[in-house]
């Protein structure tokens, strides 16, 4: 039989129908989609602030014991306090001699010196199950000023918790004694002259909208990409491994319907997902669950929820994304390893919310995710302008837009077959997967660790991330990769490390091209930074750094150039460059493994304000190693351009402005160009 | 159903000078079709066969309006498949061996998931349904979702599925791989009824036997390029051979009278 041309709207029709069904049938999808979103916030709410009134009432009602030593006090003062010991309830008190403490605390030692010897006699005169010690003594003999220590154990709960106890009746007793005095001095108490009170006159609605403002953003972005991911990777990736890809592809169908119905598919579970959070969050404020613990929402209108509906568009957006990037690829579980860089993707532009007083502006709603998260957060705190909310809506529906006509080609058979040699995609995947896995253990390991051992000591700390965790991280990563390299001529172990890391002999000519283009980069980042400055504020707490000029202050030229520009350029190009882009490259095509290292170098930078900064910086230091197939430029460039900045910051050299002598520097960046260029130019004129 | 404006309109399938070439980031340009010719009438059972990786799966995609070729060109019942893919998928079924179903659909929904994507009338649609259940015996499972299926049974869905709009060609990539006896007689009693239906089949394969038993006529193809095309008469009368394994032999060493072994 031969029928007209089928009608693209009942094809899109069937295509959306077919794809819901098989989500709907799907209880993976359903959960992510429907329930997770759902239980989040009661577990939030309710949950949490149970778990916190437990512990809390656990605490409260526990017996501590503790030890006291009074009998230095004057006379006048012992009972005060002893009574006030006693009503730190509940408590059981015991005596001991703590002469050598209060012998210790007015010793001429340093505070270094006693720090040790104070543990020691604690650990001494504090026993068993005992949790608290409590020393009176006079602490200044001219005027007989007597002193109460509390010495406690923050690592021991009931110690934290007697602390409490007992320092909140000590200082009762302290205000009550301090105002008995002065009435029996002056006949009145002068502190009483002058009452303090605040008033907050935003209403309980907007309080609490702020509140969730600064909270439900990200917290979309998360259950969105929970819920879509889902959908986009049964839809795209699910139809690649059923192996019925090849069957839809010969349908009379326009490629660019049956995207749209499968990106259809993908946004109404999202928007499931946004319906259902938005319902369950109203359902706990209706309850009545988010007035205690971490949530206090009470006061938040039906009205202001709806508004919130009003996320569509960064929704659609996401679908998009997610469809875009799950559509390549070819199983189940290569998809997965996008979502972390999707996840990345939208929250960090999502995140600008956490600062609440960046207000939003017609250039900010326009930039995705970022536009989508401020007008969220202005209509939850009943603040949106509608101008605003108009020109985030029409950017991220074209942004939107262009993610579905992408899609369209990625369906289209000559792309989607020719690419669909699946055997290929699982011996790439391997190194790919190596790449990704790696780079991943490597933020969070900065993350983690490094933040750990710079909360320790700034710079040793810093030292240590460098030049121990990055490194090691390296070395592991680069053996670890040895079995995806069994066709390539490798012989002992170290041999292989060397390559892989890109240690191998360089062109000098490269080493050249690397150092002509710091200046310019230089220049352009201090062209750059004061525009994202207008967009993006940085924090005062932040812009002053004050910590760090004084750790500039106190090292000396040399120093501050090995620390701050030598030791990153070695040690996190050996990681970034050296093994997380040697084992990408392996994986998969040049863009794509330039994209990932540059996503994870900025990422472990961890700071909103440098991600676009260090990106580009990654993304031409990952060109640089692919170019000369080796690191050394890349540590040239990296610590050459990290000097520069960090000796104009400490002022030890002049800023780079125009008409200065290093600004005309800038003029060697097209010499370094060619050089990069130049060895592809002639080797296909040889060709 | 012939397109009476076009002059090829009495074949089947028409192919001229077929060249694909794929340009392959690891392997660089890839030819996979050189030159291929191919004509098969209605009524006509016509194999393609050729060793792996021989070009046949290439030049049924392209005949299939998925990919298109890189010269030369091919009309499917009259209509150029580069000018006209849509026009293409219409009239023709395309099954593939690896062809898979979608797991959490019924066999009824699939069959009127695909048919809808060709814009069967709905009434029609049902009716038509209900004629393929009958026909390929689905009534058991019909309204079980796939995923429970034996091989057997998702073969016999997956063949409805290709004929839901019962096209006049049918194009068959490796259709019995991975089948079992019984399943593999059910494709090729398949094949036959449609033959004698008055349609055309060109299906490729690397089973020698099953060439010899089911094909009117045999291309055989190696490295992209038809080497011969005949009845297996007159295959054998042009090469000398009896079996058609050693015709194959035969017409690849004319072909290239030192033959690297494959890699």
């Amino acid at each position: 039989m031969l029928l007209p041309r089928p009608n693209p709207w009942r094809q899109l029709r069937a295509i959306l129908g077919s794809e819901l069904l098989q989500l709907v049938r799907d209880r993976r999808a359903l959960f992510a989609a429907i329930i997770l979103p759902v239980l989040l916030y009661p577990w939030l709410f309710k949950g949490q602030h149970k778990i916190e009134e437990i512990s809390k009432e656990a605490l409260a009602k526990r017996e501590v014991q503790a030890v006291c030593d009074l009998s230095q006090l004057p006379a006048a003062w012992h009972d005060p306090v002893w009574k006030a010991l006693q009503a730190a309830e509940p408590m059981e008190w015991s005596e001991v001699d703590a002469q050598a403490v209060v012998d210790l605390e007015h010793s001429d030692q340093t505070e270094q010196e006693r720090d040790p010897e104070r543990r020691r006699l604690y650990q001494e005169l504090v026993q068993g199950d005992q949790a608290l010690l409590v020393v009176g003594h006079v602490a200044d003999a001219e005027h007989d000023r007597p002193e109460v220590a509390i010495y406690y154990d923050i690592k021991n709960d009931s110690s934290r918790e007697a602390q409490e106890r007992v320092s909140h009746q000590l200082e009762q007793l302290k205000e009550a004694s301090i105002t008995r005095l002065r009435i029996e001095l002056l006949g009145s108490d002068p502190a009483a002259f002058l009452d303090l009170e605040t008033v907050d006159v935003a209403s309980a609605a907007e309080r609490s909208g702020a509140k969730l403002g600064r909270m439900l953003p990200m917290l979309l972005v998360l259950l969105l990409i929970s819920g879509g991911a889902f959908a986009a990777l049964t839809v795209f990736a699910g139809e690649r491994e059923s192996g019925t890809l090849e069957s839809i592809l010969v349908q009379p169908i326009d490629p660019r319907v049956l995207g749209l119905g499968k990106f259809g598919a993908v946004a109404v579970a999202s928007f499931a997902t946004l319906l259902a959070n938005l319902v369950a969050l109203y359902v706990c404020v209706l309850m009545g669950w988010t007035s205690t613990g971490s949530g206090d929402m009470e006061g938040l209108s039906f009205m202001t929820l709806v508004g919130a509906l009003w996320y569509l568009p960064g929704a659609l957006l996401l679908c998009g994304l997610l469809c875009l990037a799950l559509g390549r690829a070819k199983t189940f579980r290569e998809g997965q390893y996008l979502l972390f860089p999707i996840t990345l993707l939208a929250a960090i532009p999502s995140a600008v919310v956490l600062q609440p007083s960046l207000p939003n502006n017609a250039i900010l709603s326009a930039i995705p995710f970022t536009g989508a998260a401020l007008c969220l957060r202005d209509i939850l705190r009943g603040d949106a302008s509608f101008l605003l909310l108009g020109i985030m809506s029409v950017s991220h529906l074209g942004y939107t837009a262009w993610t579905v006509t992408r899609l369209g080609r990625l369906l289209d058979g000559e792309r989607a077959l020719h690419s669909g040699d699946v055997a290929g995609a699982l011996r790439k995947l391997g190194p790919a997967r190596h790449g990704m896995r790696w780079g991943f253990v490597g933020v969070l390991a900065i993350y983690i660790v490094g933040s750990w051992l710079q909360s320790r000591d700034p710079l040793l700390g810093l030292m240590q991330t460098l030049w121990g965790l990055l490194p090691i991280l390296a070395i592991v990563a680069a053996l670890r990769a040895r079995k995806w390299a069994s066709g390539e001529k490798v012989r002992t172990a170290g041999n292989f490390v060397v390559r892989e890391l890109g240690l191998g002999p360089c062109r000098p000519q490269y080493l050249v091209a690397a150092l002509l283009l710091v200046p310019a980069m230089t220049a352009l980042m201090q062209q750059y930074l004061p525009l994202q400055e207008k967009l993006l504020p940085m924090p005062s707490f932040l812009a002053g750094a004050e910590a760090l000029t004084r750790m500039f202050d106190g090292l000396s030229t040399s120093k501050l150039v090995f620390v701050f520009a030598i030791s990153p350029g070695v040690c996190e190009e050996l990681f970034f460059r050296g093994a997380v882009l040697s084992s990408l490259r392996r994986g998969m095509s040049t863009p794509k493994a330039l994209f990932w290292q540059t996503l994870f170098f900025a990422a472990a930078h961890a700071s909103i304000h440098r991600l676009i900064p260090t990106a580009l910086v990654g993304l031409v230091l990952g060109g640089m190693t692919l170019r000369s197939r080796s690191i050394w430029p890349a540590i040239l460039f990296h610590a050459a351009y990290d000097a520069s900045l960090v000796l104009q910051g400490a002022g030890r050299i002049a800023q780079q402005e125009p008409g200065t002598w290093h600004m005309r520097l800038i003029w060697l960046a097209p010499i370094g160009l060619l050089l990069w260029v130049w060895p592809a130019v002639r080797a296909k004129a040889r060709a | 159903m012939q397109s009476p404006e076009s002059p090829t309109a009495s074949l089947a399938i028409e192919a001229q000078g077929l060249i694909k070439t794929f340009h392959d980031p690891e392997r660089g340009e890839v030819r996979a079709v050189r030159g291929l010719d191919l004509e098969c009438r209605y009524g006509e059972i016509f194999g393609l066969l050729g060793p792996n990786g021989a070009g046949k799966t290439t030049t049924l995609r392209m005949l299939a309006g998925i990919l298109v070729p890189s010269g030369g060109h091919a009309h499917i019942a009259g209509i150029d498949a580069t000018a006209d893919p849509m026009g293409v998928r219409q009239r023709i079924g395309f099954l593939s061996g690896s062809t898979g179903l979608y797991p959490r659909l019924t066999a009824r929904e699939t069959l009127r998931y695909f048919g809808e994507l060709h814009g069967i009338p709905k009434p029609a649609l049902e009716a038509r349904i209900e004629e393929l259940v009958e026909t390929f015996q689905l009534q058991e499972f019909a309204d079980g979702r796939c995923e429970g299926l034996s091989t057997g049974q998702r073969q016999r869905v997956s063949i409805a599925r290709a004929v839901v709009h019962d096209p006049d060609v049918l194009i068959l990539d490796e259709p019995t791989t991975g089948l079992d006896i019984m399943a593999a007689s059910d494709m090729i009693d398949f094949i036959e009824a449609r033959r004698s239906a008055g349609r055309c089949v060109l299906f490729s394969t690397h089973i020698l036997s099953e060439a010899e038993r089911l094909c009117d006529r045999i291309g055989v193809v190696h490295h992209g390029r038809t080497l011969a095309v005949g009845t297996l008469a007159e295959l054998r009368a042009e090469t000398g051979a009896e079996w058609l394994g050693d015709v194959f032999k035969v017409l690849v060493r004319r072909a290239e009278p030192d033959p690297t072994p494959a890699a």
